[in-house]
C-alpha cells in the first residue's frame, strides 16, 4: 500500500529557560492511504508533539532538529527549505492536503465570526470556486458531519452550539477539502461517553466515504482498540512499540505496553481484576539520557537499559517493538537468576 | 456491611443556582440537582456517574457544604448538617473531607507540602505541638507512598500523580469517616490513574472510610465502587450493585451510557452494537416535563412526557424509568 | 551507525538485573525554590529594572546619609553664599537663603519618598481588606461595596487632597491622608479581582472543606495568592503619591518652610527660575529619575510575578 505520510528520524526540540527539551527523539513512521494509526502515549510523551511538528505547528521555542518528513510523496522536511518557502508550503498543504482536528474546539473556532465564514473560508482559499458555491458545500459538510438543519445553524456563532456540535464543526472544517491526512489530536478527551462514542462512529464513518488517512493522538487505549488499524505506543518521546491493534493489546512485548495495558480496567471483565499500576512518574524530557527511557519504571530493567538504546526488533511485518529484553544475553542471564533461585 | 444505619443518606436534595433574584433583572434557576435520596453505608464505595452537567459534583459539593441545598436533607450518621453550627460543624469537618479533581488547582501553590498537609491539624488543634503534628505528616506522606523528605518542597515541584497524594495525605489527616472523590483521576495519566485507585482501596481497607466516588470514566468507577448510581440531568435515574448494573442495566439512559464505553479490546470493540443517543443534554435551566431523559429516550412512550417516574425497586435495584411499572 | 556500536562491546554481563537503588522513579529534578526565589530570577533578567532598582537603592541611600553627614543642615541660613553656583563646598548650589541644595533636595527626598511609601503602604492595607471583602462576601455585599468605589472614582482625586490639606492644615499627616482616600480604589479593584478567581479555585475549595475560618481562606490562601498583582499594584502606586504630593507642594499647599520635599523645592525656586535655574532643575531632576526607576522596576516585576502576562 503506498504511504500518505512519512516521517524518518524526526528530532524535535524546545529550548526553554532550564535547557533543550528533547520532546520527540527519532520518531519514524508511516501512514498509508485509508489507514487509520493510533498514537498512544502519556503527557509528555512526545505524541503531540510529532505531529504538531509534521503539521509545522510548533510553539515558538519549538523546532525540528532532525529528520524528513514526507505527504503523498511530497517532500516537507523543514531542513530543506528556507523558513520563507516553508511557511508557504505549509500553508497550501495545510487544511488542503493535511488537516488538524484539535482537543478543544474553542480554542480553534473563531468565537466573533458565523460558522457559514469559518467553514467557507478554507474551501474558497484552496479552491477555485465561487461564494455560493461554497456555502453550499459549508452546508453539505455540515450535513455529513451530523449538524441538524445546517441551512439556519450556518449563520450561527460557535457559542450557540454545544462541545460535542462544536467538535462536529470541527470536523467539517477539517473535510473541506477533503485532506489526504487527517490529524486528530485528542479529539474526545473533552466530550462526555456517549457524545464520544458519536464522534467515533463519525471519524470511522467519514474514513470510509472520502478515503483518508487518520492519525489519532490519545491516551485513552480503550479509544484506539475502537478505531485504530494500527497503534504506536510512545515514551519519552520516542515510539517503544508499533504493531496492528491486535498485535499491541494481546501480544505487547514492551514492558511499558504491558504495563499500560494491566493498568487499565476493563468493564466487561467478569471478576474484577486487580489493576497493576506503573510505579513513577513519567520522565523528564530535559536532559534526559540516551537511554531507554522506560528504565526508571521498569521492573525488568538491566544494567544494559541505563547505558544505551535498545535497537528496534522486528517481529512481523507490522510488529516491531524497541528493548533490550529481547537480546540473547538477556534470556540468558534470566534463565541463570532462575538457576540460582532453585539451588 | 452495616446495612442499618447509613453513615451518609440523601434526602429529596436539591440544589438550584441562581435563585436570589438580582437588583434589576429575575435570573434564571439552574436546576442542577433535582431532588436526589441515596444511602452510603460504612465502609462502602458508591459510583455516582453520569455526563458533565448531570449534577454528580454538585452533589458532592452539597454533601462538604460547599454548595448550600436549596430543600432537602443531608444526614451523617443520622444528624441533618444542613444547618449545624459551632462544635458540631468542627466535628462534620473532621468526619467528611474531599478529594479534588485537578491536582494542579487544588493544592496551594504558596505553600510547602508540610505546610499543606499539616493545616487542617493546625485548624483542628489535633497534637499539641508543630513537632508532633510534622511527625504525622511525614507518616501521612510514607502511607500516600512519597519521601518524608519532600516535606519542605512546594507542590509545583511534583508530577500530577505525586499531587494528588499530597491532596489525599491533606484530607486524611483528620482521620475522615466519609470522602467524597470528586473525579481524582480524571486529570491524570492513564498509568497513573491506577497509582491512586489502588492507593485509595488500601487505605479504605485499612480506616473503613466510606467513599462517593463522582468520575465520568465508567470503567474505573465500575473497578472501585460497591455499588453504582447513574445521574441524568439532576435526577439519579438507577442505582444497584455494581456488577450488576454494568451486566443488566435497566434504564435505557443507563444502557446507552454503558455501551458507549469504549472498550480497551480490540475485539470486543469489533462486535460490540453501541447504543447511539440521539440529540443532545437539555438545558437545566427548562427540563423536559414527565421524565427527563425522554427527549433523547429510544423507549420514550406519550406517558413519559406526563408523569415523572419515581425511583422504585425493582429486582433489588432501583430503577426511575415507566417501562417496569406492573401496569 | 556502526561508529556507535564500536564505543562500547555488550556482555553477558551488562544484561543483569539493574538494582533498584540506581532507578529514579520518583526523584525530583528541580531544586527546590520559592516563588519568590523563582521571581528574583527573572527579575534580574530584566536589565532597565535592575538598573531602576539600583538607582533606587542609592537615592534612599543618599537622602538618609547626606543629610546626617553633610557639614550644613537643611534650614542652616548663610546669607553671605545667597543663590551660589555649583561648587566643591556645595555641589548643587545653595538657595536664596544660602541653604545648601544637596542637602535640602536630599532632606525633600527624605519626605517625598515616605509620603510615596506610606501613602502606597496605607492604599495596600484598606485595598487589601476592602477588595478582600468585597470579592470573597460577593453577592449584595460585594455591588454596594463596589458601587461606593465608582462613586468614589466619579469625584477628581485632587478636589479632596485639595479639601482635606485645606482643611486640616498642610502637614505630613493630612498630606498622606488626603492621597491615600483618593487612591486606594484600584487597589480594591485589583484585589477584589484576585480573590473573585481564585476563591473558585480547588486549594481554596479545600481549605473550606477542611474547616478554615474565613478570615484565615482569605489571607492564607487567597490573598498570599494575590501577593504577585498586588506588589505590581503598590510598586506603581508610591510614584503616583510621590507626584501627588510634588503637585500640592507645587501649588503651595504643601508642607511648610523650612521643611521641604521635592515639590516644595521646585515651588520655591520658582520665583527666581529665570535667573538661577538650576534651583528648579536639581528637585525636578530628582522626582523624574526616581519615578522612572519605579516605573521599570514596577513594569520588571510585573513580568517577574506574573509570567504569563508576557
Amino acid at each position: 500500500m503506498e504511504n500518505m505520510l512519512e516521517i524518518n528520524h524526526l528530532s524535535t526540540e524546545f529550548t526553554t529557560e532550564n535547557g533543550v527539551v528533547k520532546a520527540v527523539r527519532d520518531v519514524s513512521l508511516n501512514v498509508a492511504k485509508g489507514e487509520i494509526l493510533g498514537i498512544v502515549g502519556e503527557s509528555g510523551s512526545g505524541k503531540s508533539q510529532t505531529m504538531y511538528s509534521v503539521m509545522g505547528l510548533l510553539a515558538g521555542n519549538g523546532r525540528v532538529a532532525e529528520g524528513e518528513i514526507k505527504i503523498d510523496g511530497r517532500d516537507i522536511s523543514p531542513k530543506n527549505y528556507s523558513a520563507k518557502e516553508y511557511d508557504k508550503i505549509m500553508s497550501d498543504i495545510r487544511g488542503n492536503d493535511m488537516a488538524m482536528i484539535f482537543q478543544d474546539p474553542m480554542t480553534f473556532l473563531n468565537p466573533v465570526l458565523t460558522i457559514e465564514y469559518q467553514l467557507c473560508e478554507p474551501i474558497l482559499n484552496h479552491n477555485d470556486i465561487s461564494k455560493a458555491e461554497a456555502r453550499d458545500r459549508a452546508i453539505q459538510l455540515m450535513k455529513e458531519v451530523g449538524i441538524p438543519s445546517p441551512r439556519q445553524r450556518i449563520k450561527q456563532y460557535p457559542y450557540q452550539f454545544s462541545g460535542g456540535m462544536r467538535q462536529r464543526i470541527i470536523i467539517a472544517m477539517a473535510l473541506a477539502c477533503y485532506p489526504k491526512v487527517i490529524i486528530a489530536d485528542e479529539p474526545t478527551t473533552a466530550l462526555d461517553v456517549t457524545i464520544q462514542a458519536q464522534v467515533l462512529d463519525l471519524i470511522k464513518s467519514l474514513k470510509n466515504d472520502i478515503d483518508s488517512s487518520v492519525v489519532m493522538i490519545t491516551h485513552d487505549l480503550g479509544v484506539v482498540a475502537n478505531l485504530c488499524d494500527r497503534i504506536a505506543i510512545m515514551y519519552g518521546g520516542k515510539i517503544v512499540e508499533i504493531g496492528t491493534a491486535d498485535e499491541i493489546f494481546y501480544e505487547p512485548k514492551h514492558e511499558y505496553t504491558k504495563g499500560l495495558l494491566s493498568c487499565v480496567a476493563n468493564p466487561e471483565d467478569k471478576e474484577k481484576k486487580e489493576l497493576h499500576p506503573i510505579p513513577g512518574s513519567p520522565p523528564d524530557l530535559l536532559n534526559i539520557g540516551d537511554w531507554c527511557p522506560f528504565v526508571d519504571r521498569c521492573d525488568k530493567a538491566m544494567k544494559i537499559c541505563k547505558m544505551k538504546m535498545p535497537p528496534k526488533e522486528e517481529y512481523s511485518e507490522t510488529h516491531s517493538c524497541s528493548c533490550w529484553l529481547s537480546h540473547p544475553y538477556a534470556k540468558a542471564q534470566q534463565a541463570k537468576a532462575q538457576e540460582g533461585k532453585e539451588d | 456491611m452495616d446495612k442499618t444505619c447509613p453513615i451518609l443518606e440523601l434526602q429529596d436534595l436539591k440544589v438550584y443556582f441562581g435563585d436570589s433574584k438580582g437588583f434589576f433583572k429575575k435570573k434564571d434557576v439552574v436546576k442542577a440537582v433535582d431532588g436526589i435520596s441515596l444511602k452510603i453505608y460504612p465502609g462502602e464505595t458508591f459510583g455516582l456517574v453520569g455526563e458533565s452537567g448531570c449534577g454528580k459534583s454538585t452533589t458532592g459539593r452539597a454533601i462538604v457544604k460547599i454548595n448550600t441545598p436549596t430543600e432537602g436533607k443531608i444526614l451523617i450518621n443520622g444528624k441533618d448538617i444542613t444547618k449545624i453550627k459551632g462544635a458540631d460543624l468542627k466535628q462534620f469537618k473532621c468526619d467528611v473531607q474531599m478529594i479534588f479533581q485537578d491536582p494542579y488547582a487544588s493544592l496551594n501553590p504558596r505553600m510547602t507540602v508540610g505546610e499543606i498537609i499539616r493545616e487542617p491539624m493546625d485548624i483542628h488543634k489535633i497534637y499539641d505541638t508543630v513537632e508532633e503534628r510534622e511527625a504525622r505528616v511525614r507518616e501521612l506522606l510514607e502511607l500516600v507512598g512519597l519521601k518524608p523528605d519532600h516535606i519542605r518542597r512546594y507542590p509545583h515541584e511534583f508530577s500530577g500523580g505525586q499531587r494528588q497524594r499530597i491532596g489525599i495525605a491533606r484530607t486524611l489527616a483528620l482521620n475522615p469517616k466519609f470522602i467524597v472523590c470528586d473525579e481524582p483521576i480524571s486529570a491524570l495519566d492513564v498509568s497513573i490513574q491506577a497509582q491512586v485507585i489502588n492507593l485509595l482501596e488500601e487505605i479504605q481497607d485499612e480506616m473503613g472510610i466510606s467513599y462517593l466516588f463522582i468520575a465520568h470514566d465508567l470503567s474505573m468507577v465500575k473497578h472501585i465502587s460497591d455499588r453504582i448510581g447513574v445521574m441524568y440531568l439532576g435526577n439519579l435515574v438507577e442505582v444497584g450493585d455494581g456488577d450488576d448494573v454494568y451486566e443488566n442495566p435497566m434504564h435505557p439512559y443507563t444502557q446507552a451510557l454503558l455501551s458507549a464505553i469504549p472498550i480497551p479490546d480490540p475485539k470486543v470493540a469489533r462486535e460490540k452494537q453501541r447504543i447511539v443517543l440521539q440529540g443532545e443534554l437539555p438545558s437545566p435551566i427548562n427540563p423536559p416535563s414527565g421524565c427527563v431523559f425522554r427527549t433523547r429516550c429510544p423507549k420514550a412512550t406519550e406517558r413519559c412526557a406526563q408523569d415523572k417516574p419515581e425511583l422504585r425497586e425493582i429486582n433489588g435495584r432501583l430503577v426511575a424509568c415507566h417501562l417496569y411499572d406492573k401496569d | 551507525m556502526d561508529m556507535k556500536k564500536d564505543e562500547f562491546e555488550l556482555t553477558p554481563d551488562l544484561f543483569e538485573k539493574l538494582d533498584e537503588s540506581e532507578k529514579n522513579a520518583e526523584k525530583i529534578n528541580y531544586e527546590s525554590k520559592t516563588y519568590f526565589q523563582d521571581a528574583w530570577s527573572r527579575f534580574k533578567e530584566n536589565k532597565l529594572a535592575l538598573v531602576g532598582l539600583i538607582f533606587l537603592a542609592i537615592m534612599v541611600a543618599c537622602c538618609i546619609l547626606i543629610p546626617i553627614i553633610s557639614p550644613y543642615t537643611y534650614d542652616g541660613q548663610d546669607m553671605s553664599i545667597r543663590n551660589a553656583g555649583m561648587s566643591l563646598a556645595h555641589p548643587m548650589g545653595t538657595d536664596s537663603f544660602g541653604r545648601d541644595m544637596l542637602v535640602r533636595v536630599m532632606y525633600g527626598g527624605r519626605i517625598s519618598l515616605s509620603v510615596g511609601v506610606l501613602a502606597a503602604f496605607i492604599c495596600l492595607c484598606i485595598g487589601v481588606v476592602y477588595g478582600g471583602i468585597s470579592g470573597y462576601v460577593g453577592g449584595r455585599v460585594d455591588m454596594l461595596m463596589m458601587r461606593f468605589v465608582d462613586m468614589m472614582y466619579s469625584i477628581p482625586d485632587i478636589l479632596y487632597v485639595i479639601l482635606i490639606v485645606v482643611v486640616m492644615e498642610p502637614s505630613m499627616f493630612s498630606i498622606l491622608l488626603g492621597i491615600s482616600i483618593s487612591s486606594w480604589m484600584g487597589m480594591a479593584r485589583q484585589v477584589r479581582t484576585q480573590v473573585l478567581t481564585l476563591k473558585e479555585q480547588e486549594f481554596a475549595l479545600a481549605a473550606f472543606v477542611i474547616g478554615a475560618s474565613d478570615a484565615r481562606i482569605l489571607l492564607k490562601h487567597l490573598i498570599v495568592n494575590a501577593m504577585g498583582p498586588i506588589i505590581v499594584q503598590v510598586t506603581m502606586l508610591v510614584p503616583s503619591a510621590i507626584f501627588n504630593e510634588a503637585y500640592l507642594g507645587f501649588l503651595g499647599i504643601g508642607l511648610n518652610a523650612p521643611q521641604a520635599s521635592w515639590g516644595t523645592l521646585a515651588n520655591d525656586a520658582r520665583s527666581v527660575m529665570s535667573v538661577y535655574p538650576m534651583q528648579v532643575v536639581w528637585p525636578v531632576l530628582a522626582i523624574c529619575l526616581t519615578m522612572l526607576a519605579l516605573n521599570f522596576i514596577g513594569d520588571g516585576l510585573g513580568e517577574a510575578l506574573d509570567p504569563k502576562k508576557k
